[in-house]
C-alpha cells in the first residue's frame, strides 16, 4: 500500500514528472495533432476523460486478477479493458452529447493506441495506489498532459510565422522544441515532496 | 477458414465475439504456459540477488529468516522467496546468533519508485549499511544514490536511536554536500539532491514503522 | 470464396523480398523517417545496453505478430481485426517480459514498465495493420524482421550518442579520462528529445544529398 499524500501525487504527475515531458508517454499525439490550440485543448480534455474511467478501471481489474491469482493476466486484461472503455465512452458520448461526440469524436478511437493510458493503468498498479490516489493520479496524468498539448500547440502556432529551414520542418524542429519545454519543467523538480 | 472469416465480417457480431473470446482464451493459455515455465528461474534470480545485498551488508551472515509485520505490530515469518518488498529479514551468523536486521524499504524517488535495503543493528541502535535495490534514476546522476561512496558511507554507522515507547528520538535528516554537522544528518550527492533526499524519507518512513518491533524481537532472541 | 474480405489482396512478388526486408533499415526507418513508436524510443535509451534490450524484446514481439498474424488473416474476422491484433501483441510482450526476467533482473528493472509498453508502440500495430495482414508469412517476416532491426539499430544509435555524451562510456566502459566533464542534460529527458530531433534532421540531410547525387 502506498501512502503519498494525494496532493503530492497529483503535482508529480502534472508537472515534476509529465506524462509527456518526462516519461514520453503520448508523444504520437503530441507531436502528430497538436498544430491547433482548440484541437489540442480538445485532445487533451478527450484523454484526461479516458484517463479517469480507465484508471478505475484497471484499479478494479487487478483487484480481480490478484483475487483470482492470475497476475500474468495483467496486461492483456488492461489493453483489452481500455479499449472496451473508449469504446463504451464513445458509444455513451455519442448517445448523451452529441454537441461533445462533434468535439471529440475523432479523437476517441486514436486513443486506444495512446501509451499514456496503458502507462498510467501500469504505473499506478507498480506503485500501489489505493482507488482514490488512482483516480486523483489519473486527474493529475491528464492534466500534465493537456498542459504540454497546449503549450506546444501555441509554440507551433508562433513558429508558423517564423522562417524555419525546409529540412528542419515537422519533426525536428518540434523535437528540438519539445527538448526544450523539457528542460524548463525541470525547473519543477524542486517542488517535489 | 477463408468461409468462417468472409461470414463474420458480413453477418453480425456473433462470430466475431467467438473468434476474439477464442483468441483470447489461446492467449491467456499460452501466457499461463510461459509463466509457470520462467517463474521458478525469476524467484530464483530474486533470491540470489537479495542474499548477496543482506550477506554484502552483514558480511558474518550465513542464515536469514524473513519476516512480516501486520497493522497491529506483530511479526510473522514468511517465505523468503515470496516476492514482495514490505518484509524485514533477521541475519545470523554462522553459530546461529543473531546479527541484525535487513530491512527492505520502497517509496518515490525523481523519476520512479526506488527501492532499498537497510541493515539495523538493534543492540547499538545503528544504520549499519544501505543497498539500493530498484532504481530508474537518472544513470550518472540520481543513480550516484547506488554507488556514490561519500553518501553511502554516511549509512555505515549512523545512529539511529529510539525512546522507551519505541519512537525515533531523532528523524534523519538530510545536509546539503559537506555540511553534515549533527550524527543524524546525510551528506546529499550534489546533482542529486532530490534522490538523496527521496532516500533518507524512505528510511525514516520505514524505520518508524519496523525499528521498535525489531528492537523487541532481538531482545526476546537475546535473552 | 464467392465475396472474399476487401482488405486481403494477395501480394506474392519474389524479386521484392530483399526490398521489403531491406526498407525498414533506412529508406523508411521506423524511428528516423517515419518518426514512430517514439514512447520506449526515447524512454529507454539513456544508456545503449537498456537501448539494445529494448530494440531486440521490440524486435521479437514484431517479428511474432506478424507472423501470427499473417497466418491468421484469414480467420481473424475484419470488423474486430484490431481488437485481435492487439490480444496477439499482448501475449507477446507478456512472453518477452517474462523472458526478459529470467535472463536478468538487472536489466528488467532498468526497462521497468515500458518492456509492456512495447503493446502500444504505433510501429507494431501499424506494420501489422499496414503489412502483415494482407500478405503471405514470408513476406510478413521480413517485412517485420528490417523494421524491427532497423528500429533496434536506431535506438542503439540514440543510446550510444546519449550514454557516449551525457556520461562518457559506451556499454558502460568509460571511453575518456576523468577530466571528462558529463554533459548530463543528454541522460535528461530533453537531452532525448534534442538528440532525436539533432539524428532526424540528419537523416533528412543525407537522404536529400542521396537524392540529388542520383538525379
Amino acid at each position: 500500500m502506498n501512502s503519498d499524500p494525494l496532493w503530492s501525487i497529483f503535482l508529480n504527475a502534472a508537472l515534476v514528472n509529465n506524462f509527456v515531458l518526462a516519461y514520453f508517454l503520448g508523444i504520437c499525439p503530441f507531436l502528430g495533432v497538436s498544430g491547433k490550440l482548440t484541437t489540442a485543448t480538445r485532445m487533451g480534455l478527450a484523454v484526461t476523460f479516458v484517463m479517469v474511467i480507465a484508471s478505475a478501471a484497471a484499479y478494479l481489474i487487478h483487484g480481480l486478477l490478484v483475487w483470482l491469482n492470475v497476475e500474468f493476466l495483467q496486461l492483456i486484461s488492461y489493453i483489452v479493458v481500455i479499449a472496451g472503455t473508449v469504446q463504451l465512452v464513445e458509444m455513451f458520448i455519442r448517445k448523451a452529447s452529441p454537441a461533445l461526440f462533434r468535439a471529440l469524436g475523432i479523437f476517441l478511437p486514436l486513443i486506444t493506441t495512446n501509451c499514456a493510458i496503458l502507462g498510467l493503468a501500469l504505473f499506478q498498479t507498480n506503485r500501489g495506489y489505493g482507488l482514490l490516489q488512482c483516480l486523483v493520479f489519473a486527474l493529475g496524468a491528464g492534466a500534465g498532459f493537456t498542459l504540454a498539448l497546449v503549450l506546444m500547440a501555441g509554440l507551433r502556432e508562433k513558429l508558423e510565422l517564423v522562417t524555419v529551414p525546409q529540412l528542419a520542418k515537422g519533426t525536428a524542429v518540434s523535437l528540438m522544441l519539445a527538448g526544450i519545454l523539457s528542460l524548463t519543467f525541470m525547473g519543477f523538480a524542486g517542488i517535489a515532496v | 477458414m477463408g468461409q468462417a472469416g468472409t461470414g463474420a465480417a458480413r453477418n453480425g457480431t456473433g462470430p466475431l465475439f467467438r473468434t476474439l473470446v477464442g483468441l483470447g482464451v489461446v492467449c491467456s493459455a499460452l501466457i499461463a504456459m510461459v509463466y509457470d515455465l520462467t517463474q521458478p528461474l525469476i524467484r530464483q534470480q530474486r533470491l540470489e540477488v537479495l542474499e548477496e545485498a543482506i550477506f554484502s551488508l552483514w558480511p558474518q551472515g550465513r542464515a536469514m529468516q524473513s519476516l512480516r509485520v501486520d497493522a497491529a505490530g506483530e511479526l510473522s515469518r514468511v517465505d523468503a522467496a515470496a516476492p514482495t518488498d514490505d518484509v524485514a529479514h533477521a541475519v545470523y551468523d554462522a553459530n546461529q546468533r543473531l546479527l541484525g536486521f535487513a530491512i527492505i524499504a520502497s517509496g518515490m524517488g525523481y523519476q520512479d519508485r526506488i527501492a532499498l535495503l537497510y541493515a539495523y543493528d538493534a543492540r547499538e541502535e545503528q544504520v549499519k549499511g544501505i543497498r539500493v535495490l530498484e532504481s530508474r534514476e537518472t544513470p550518472g546522476l540520481g543513480d550516484r544514490i547506488g554507488y556514490d561512496k561519500r553518501f553511502t558511507a554516511s549509512f555505515a554507522t549512523l545512529p539511529i536511536p529510539l525512546d522507551d515507547d519505541g519512537r525515533l528520538m531523532n528523524k534523519l535528516a538530510a545536509a546539503k554536500p559537506g555540511t553534515r554537522s549533527q550524527p543524524w544528518e546525510i551528506d546529499t550527492i550534489s546533482g542529486a539532491t532530490i534522490s538523496s533526499r527521496a532516500v533518507v524519507d524512505i528510511v525514516n518512513r520505514s524505520a518508524a514503522r519496523w525499528l521498535s518491533v525489531l528492537r523487541e524481537e532481538s531482545e526476546k532472541e537475546s535473552r | 470464396m464467392a465475396h472474399k474480405p476487401i482488405n486481403i489482396p494477395v501480394v506474392t512478388a519474389e524479386p521484392v523480398d530483399t526490398d521489403v526486408f531491406i526498407k525498414g533499415l533506412w529508406r523508411q526507418n521506423p524511428i528516423f523517417v517515419q518518426v514512430l513508436g517514439m514512447c520506449p524510443t526515447l524512454a529507454v535509451t539513456n544508456s545503449a545496453i537498456n537501448a539494445l534490450t529494448m530494440g531486440l524484446a521490440t524486435l521479437f514481439v514484431l517479428v511474432m505478430s506478424c507472423g501470427l498474424v499473417s497466418l491468421l488473416r484469414r480467420v481473424i474476422p475484419h470488423h474486430g481485426r484490431i481488437a485481435g491484433f492487439v490480444l496477439i501483441v499482448a501475449t507477446f510482450v507478456t512472453i518477452a517480459d517474462y523472458a526478459i526476467q529470467a535472463v536478468s533482473l538487472e536489466v528488467h528493472k532498468a526497462l521497468g514498465a515500458f518492456v509492456s509498453l512495447i503493446v502500444v508502440n504505433c510501429i507494431i500495430l501499424g506494420r501489422i495493420e499496414a503489412f502483415a495482414a494482407k500478405n503471405d508469412l514470408k513476406p510478413a517476416v521480413l517485412d517485420a524482421l528490417g523494421m524491427g532491426l532497423g528500429f533496434a539499430a536506431a535506438l542503439l544509435v540514440l543510446g550510444g550518442v546519449r550514454e557516449l555524451l551525457g556520461s562518457g562510456s559506451i556499454f558502460g566502459a568509460r571511453l575518456f579520462g576523468e577530466s571528462f566533464a558529463p554533459w548530463v542534460v543528454m541522460l535528461l529527458p530533453s537531452g532525448g528529445f534534442l538528440v532525436l530531433g539533432v539524428l532526424v534532421l540528419g537523416v533528412a540531410w543525407l537522404k536529400t544529398g542521396q537524392a540529388e547525387e542520383s538525379k
